[in-house]
């Protein structure tokens, strides 16, 4: 057994409460007077009861000796006595790893969602720690947050755990259980110990729904899993595109997936709502995922069974910037993914500059794009345009500008596309051309790549490039990367190694302007480039991943207008880039400033495995299987109310001893 | 304060009809002042022959007995026993104790005292009724003859009951005031903080035949008291703080039955009566049985 509260508090209320009931023995009582013949023998009788008094009267008071014993219980009480946990291991030292993640905001049928069950668990945990007990909280979800470092401050623990606030975000452990052994470590290292055992039990509230717990390795403590949840009741949108036509910029589609994550048959209409009016409704019927006995053993939802998965799209004519959302009439467990937003920037032609010392190939490929401005320059002239010529508002005034065989250092912050040549810029060397190479691999994931095929493409001679990260080889061949993505602060080069000419620029270096997957080839380029950038389709992100937006110069701070409400701000990095992280709320973000036309961010959950909320009864870390349980196990048993109940008996027979004795 | 307690509580007609067989009984013969209807330890005038003794010169010659002179030639005084009247002196305790109890022990104090009373005064016995209170007195000395009867009731019906009586003053007075022997009957409560020895020895060392009637109420005997409380002396305001529980009661008890016990002990070692009575014990089951049965009354 083992007492919760501190030493001191059963003993300072067993002081203070034993002097005064003692005391209260010596103390006159009222006493109602009454007329007798004579004193005389009364007082030879209270005389003969004192005779050793005041012990022999103490020592023969029952009632005393009873009150005494309620006062102890009383004591003993507050002292709040606890047996053993089932799961005796818990040791002295406990992390609370708290799961804030989109899927603990899973309301169960009780109406409670999982955060506030994992958070009345863990307040009862804290209750129920002894004085000598430390803990700390850690709230996780994408990025894990230090909510409360080692304390025995009860109230502290309390406050820090209601204080965790849900979020749309995935849940990762790695990082919480890095960040606790850190702490435990610290701990271990001021007191001197040595040990290899276990020093900390990390206790963690989840679903179970945890994208890395396969990599997680816990050195230096005990993971205790303590399971929340039990609804299976989830549809969720898992995908979500919205673009403008290319050759009808004013007509924008939108496109969505939803899945249907539950255990039965489910019937929904999905919504499209545009700048926040109602656009147009479609139904879904969606099979379930698997039979409700099979759901819990499921660790990931995997592939969809048929019906399980339905698309949805919508096509309507948008001339302006609209703001796009796909909503679910059904309401489930999880709202997060029951909307998904996307932000369709209004049409805008692109204007692209060819530099060229004459490559008809590639002008007429280009020419053949339809855009707005298209400007052929010789490398001369590039390089002695007017610098108003070139810039516009700190930026190029080109949205994509190609460069055939020309590497400058003149770039200002834009988008280029280099052919067989390189940016003049730090981090990226040409070492000559390689000849006789073959290419080897790509990657057809890529958007760039999208639907080009190169098994038929035949290169002579390339540049040998040498690029240090984070530039991203998109065509490897047997002597060096053959298309180059780099990225550099307001930059974006993608990088050719090979031209369509010769050096003599007589003789064609590649078969590949005949073949049709070029021209696919420069679409996907233009549009991935100029995409990226803001200035075309607009980029939807994660829960989680920041929000980074070009601003003018002497532009310092930025607002951000969160989905829930909440007004932020954010500083502009020296690059003229206004960089915001706290995007744990999925919506719509605005990002605003003087002097800038606000910027529409969307930010989707669009994650399979938060909407994925069945039970997850198994957690597999890197060590193996751990035991999912309930707070009950790891929790002392308290035995306060068996002390409370023997007080109340003590308190029954104090008053039977008493009325006895005054029925005379 | 006086309380004017009808002649007819006291004594009722069928219970002097039944006190009118009753006479008072000494267990010693006392010189009375005139002749009465009781032998008297003197040899007397009465006709009742009692010895003879030698004739000696003086001797009143009507006594001689003439006939032993004609058989014996010897000259023989007849001696008679002497009827004289008996000293009956009843000690009332009026103290504001006495007024204590249901029912009240003044009032049956008062009502054996009547009874007593009575009963001397119809057998020609000398009686006398002293009662004392805040102070001693006062006093209806010498009393004799049925006729007085209606004056010893009135007496007894408006004695004071106040004040706080001194029991030891009072005997003392008593004593000194009254030198004839006799038979007295103390009627008290005895409750006397300065105790009773002092008192009692007074009147023994008169050679009374003593008769000490202990009166005690039944919520004296059997207090019913519970809780905490304060109880107040009626007499001296006397105070005493008790918390009554079962061990109060018996060690009271116990305290009781022992102080009873001593008066009964120091009376019967020099030759007094004592007797014990509770209020609750019918006053006439008192007087026709228990005196009796003490032989105070025949």
């Amino acid at each position: 057994m083992t007492f919760l509260s501190p030493w001191y508090v059963p003993v300072l209320a067993a002081l203070a409460a034993a002097p005064p009931l003692l005391l209260l023995y010596f103390l006159k009582l009222k006493r109602r007077e009454v007329a007798i013949s004579s004193t005389l023998l009364w007082r030879q009788a209270v005389e003969d009861l004192r005779v050793n008094s005041p012990f022999q009267r103490l020592r023969n008071s029952l009632l005393l000796w009873l009150q005494m014993a309620i006062v102890a219980l009383a004591a003993l009480a507050l002292a709040e006595p606890a047996g053993t946990a089932v799961d005796a291991n818990v040791d002295k030292t406990m992390v609370l790893l708290i799961d804030c993640s989109a899927s603990m905001s899973s309301v169960e049928p009780d109406g409670r969602s999982r955060l506030d069950i994992a958070r009345e668990q863990a307040i009862q945990l804290i209750d129920a720690m002894t004085a000598d007990n430390r803990a700390m909280v850690i709230a996780l979800a994408d990025r894990s947050v230090v909510r409360a470092p080692f304390t025995s401050d009860k109230d502290a623990l309390r406050e820090a755990v209601r204080a965790i606030a849900p979020t749309d975000s995935p849940g990762t452990l790695a990082e919480a259980v890095r960040l606790a052994e850190a702490h435990v470590a610290v701990i271990e290292e001021e007191q001197g110990a040595s040990t290899d055992a276990p020093r900390a039990d990390f206790l963690l509230f989840t679903d179970g729904r945890l994208a890395d717990v396969g990599d997680v390795t816990v050195r230096h403590g005990r993971l205790h899993v303590v399971a929340v949840g039990a609804t299976d009741d989830n549809v969720g949108i898992v995908a979500i595109d919205a673009r403008r036509h290319y050759e009808r910029p004013e007509h924008v589609m939108v496109l969505g997936r939803v899945r249907n994550f539950s255990s039965a048959d489910v019937e929904t209409d999905v919504s499209l709502w545009v700048n926040g009016a109602l656009e147009s409704v479609q139904s879904l019927t969606l099979a379930p995922l698997a039979d409700r006995d099979q759901l819990p053993g499921m660790e990931t939802a995997g592939a969809p069974p048929e019906d399980n998965e339905a698309g949805v799209a919508f096509e309507f004519d948008a001339p302006a910037e609209a703001d796009i959302e796909l909503r679910l009439a059904r309401e489930d467990a999880l709202a997060a993914d029951n909307r998904a937003f996307a932000i369709v920037p209004p049409p805008r032609a692109l204007q692209v500059l060819l530099v060229t010392p004459g490559n008809r190939y590639l002008r007429d490929l280009v020419a053949a794009i339809p855009l707005g401005t298209f400007v052929v320059w010789t490398p001369a002239e590039y390089e002695q345009a007017d610098e108003s010529k070139l810039v516009e508002g700190g930026r190029s005034r080109y949205d994509v500008i190609i460069l055939d065989g020309h590497s400058t250092g003149r770039l200002a912050p834009g988008n280029y596309m280099f052919f067989g040549a390189v940016p003049l810029i730090d981090g990226l060397t040409s070492r000559g051309l390689v000849n006789d190479g073959v290419i080897l691999d790509w990657d057809e994931t890529h958007p760039i790549l999208r639907h080009v095929a190169l098994d038929a493409v035949n290169v002579l001679a390339w540049l040998d490039i040498e690029a240090s990260p984070p530039a991203v080889t998109i065509i490897e061949a047997s002597n060096g990367p053959v298309l180059t993505l780099v990225r550099r602060p307001r930059h974006q080069h993608l990088i050719c190694a090979f031209g369509f000419f010769d050096a003599t620029r007589e003789m064609l270096n590649t078969n590949w302007v005949f073949d049709e997957s070029l021209v696919v080839f420069m679409l996907n380029s233009l549009r991935y480039l100029t995409g990226t950038t803001g200035q075309g389709t607009q980029q939807s992100l994660t829960v989680g991943e920041p929000i980074t937006v070009p601003v003018p110069p002497r532009v310092a701070r930025v607002t951000v207008q969160r989905p829930d409400g909440r007004r932020d701000e954010a500083t502009v990095q020296s690059e003229g880039l206004a960089s915001y992280a706290q995007t744990d709320r999925a919506g719509i973000y605005r990002v605003s400033a003087g002097g800038m036309d606000p910027q529409s961010v969307a930010i989707n959950l669009l994650d399979e495995r938060e909407s994925f909320v069945a039970p997850y009864p198994r957690l597999h870390v890197a060590a193996g299987e751990v035991r999912v349980g309930t707070v009950a196990e790891v929790r002392p048993r308290p035995l306060w109310p068996f002390v409370l109940m023997a007080m109340a008996g003590l308190l029954l027979l104090e008053w039977f001893v008493y009325s006895r004795r005054m029925r005379v | 304060m006086a309380i004017a307690t009808k002649t007819t509580e006291l004594l009722d007609p069928d219970f002097i009809s039944r006190l009118e067989r009753l006479d008072i009984v000494s267990r010693k013969v006392f010189l009375g002042r005139m002749k009465g209807e009781r032998r008297s330890k003197r040899k007397g005038r009465s006709v009742e022959f009692a010895d003879y003794r030698n004739y000696v010169v003086g001797d009143d010659l009507r006594f001689l007995d003439w006939n032993v002179y004609g058989r014996l030639e010897r000259l023989f005084i007849k001696l008679f026993f002497e009827e004289e009247d008996l000293h009956v002196s009843v000690l009332l305790d009026m103290s504001r104790s006495m007024n204590f109890g249901e029912p009240a022990k003044a009032l049956y104090a008062r009502r054996v005292a009547a009874a007593i009373a009575y009963v001397g005064l119809v057998k020609y016995n000398r009686v006398t009724l002293c009662a004392f209170g805040e102070r001693f007195g006062p006093e209806l000395a010498g009393v004799r003859g049925r006729h007085r009867v209606a004056r010893v009731l009135d007496y007894l019906a408006n004695l004071p009951c106040e004040g706080e009586g001194s029991l030891t003053d009072a005997c003392r007075q008593f004593a000194m005031r009254h030198p004839q022997r006799g038979v007295v009957v103390l009627l008290s409560d005895f409750l006397d903080k300065d105790g009773f020895e002092d008192a009692l020895r007074y009147l023994i060392g008169r050679r009374y035949d003593l008769y000490a009637i202990q009166l005690l109420s039944p919520q004296e005997i059997r207090p019913e008291l519970a809780g905490d409380l304060r109880l107040r002396d009626v007499e001296d305001g006397d105070v005493a703080e008790i918390t009554v529980n079962r061990a109060l009661l018996n060690r009271y008890k116990q305290n009781l039955n022992a102080y009873c016990g001593q008066l009964k002990t120091f009376c019967t070692r020099r030759d007094a009566n004592y007797l014990f009575a509770g209020t609750d014990v019918p006053f006439d089951e008192l007087v026709l049985t228990f005196l009796r049965r003490r032989g105070l009354l025949r």
